[in-house]
């Protein structure tokens, strides 16, 4: 036992990290509506700290749902699940910087 | 009967409040340990200090014979500890309980989940998501969940707690066939009478520190326990 939670709880994990990540990028995207050249923000740096914040978030939403405690009774760390809440957001994060940039 | 669990003299400080100054609690392979107090009286505390939740101030522990300096939930997990808090221990995620419990069997390779869902009458709920479920019902799936994972030893915070009498029954069933096959299991809770019935040893905590009471009649006998829990008041 231990190590990477079930699939299903993986699954479930990975998807809420997605949606705040998508949620994060639609809350750029208003901050930066009144600047039209700001309306989608790209660049390394803003990357990182959308990838960053989805982690923070990822981390106080499963602490928030109290599931911490059944994932940890599965041996999973809280580091790996923070990890984890960054796999979703990497990819995306760079599929979205590409088609704005192209 | 082998030591399982060892916590000697724990103390703990919140702020300027000490809720526990030498708390002291032990349990052996098999046995079931109530640990009885009143409310702030420190049971939470030291549970989620035995199962590295929260950080002591002073005060040792071990596990399985290894001493614990600063130990970590999910590694205590790994080494066989289980750990049930007074709240919901279920994903609150959308999807039904019984994929949940699926998923948990087959993380842990337990081979005794219909014997759970059969033990806890759970097999009207496998469809239901867990936040449609009653109280009661999330009690019993979040006691099957702390089952599935088959710990050496289980530290159960007031498993009992805004249950029916029937579902509590049926949860000390479990735990007495947990404690059976070798599992040590401390309880806490203020259903004092029951689970002096269910118990092999009590331990009273009272002032920040404990009681090693000894089994349920020497708890009986004992006044103050007596007053404190068993005793009726005048008003």
């Amino acid at each position: 036992m231990g190590g990477v939670p079930d699939r299903l709880f993986l699954k479930a994990f990975l998807v809420r990290a997605a949606l705040l990540w998508l949620g994060i990028r639609m809350m750029v995207a208003f901050v930066g509506l009144p600047r039209a050249t700001l309306l989608l923000p790209t660049g390394v740096g803003v990357s990182a700290l959308v990838v960053m914040v989805t982690v923070a978030l990822s981390g106080l939403e499963y602490r928030r749902r109290g599931e911490f405690l059944l994932l940890g009774s599965m041996g999973c760390s809280p580091g790996l699940l923070l990890g984890l809440s960054a796999i979703p957001a990497l990819p995306l994060e760079a599929i979205f910087t590409t088609m704005v940039a192209s | 009967m082998t030591l399982v669990l060892h916590a000697d003299c724990v103390g703990k400080r919140f702020g300027t409040r000490a809720v526990l100054t030498a708390a002291s609690m032990w349990v052996h392979a098999g046995e079931i340990v109530a640990f009885l107090g009143r409310n702030g009286s420190g049971k939470t505390t030291l549970l989620r200090i035995c199962a590295g939740l929260l950080r002591r101030d002073h005060g040792h522990l071990s596990f399985r014979g290894a001493r614990l300096e600063r130990p970590r939930f999910h590694d205590l997990a790994r080494r066989g500890l289980g750990y049930l808090p007074s709240e919901r221990n279920l994903f609150s995620s959308s999807f039904p309980l019984g994929p949940q419990f699926g998923a948990m069997a087959r993380h842990t390779g337990s081979e005794r989940l219909e014997e759970v869902i059969d033990l806890l009458e759970l097999g009207g709920c496998l469809a239901q998501s867990p936040l449609t479920l009653s109280g009661g019902e999330q009690r019993r799936a979040s006691v099957a969940m702390t089952f599935l994972l088959e710990p050496v030893c289980l530290l159960a915070d007031e498993p009992l707690r805004g249950i029916d009498p029937r579902d509590q029954e049926r949860i000390m069933a479990v735990y007495r066939g947990m404690a059976r096959t070798g599992c040590a299991i401390v309880v806490t809770g203020h259903q004092a009478e029951y689970l002096l019935d269910e118990a092999d040893t009590v331990v009273w905590t009272t002032a920040g520190t404990t009681h090693q009471m000894g089994p349920p009649e020497a708890a009986r006998e004992h006044w103050q326990f007596r007053r404190e829990f068993l005793g009726t008041v005048k008003i």
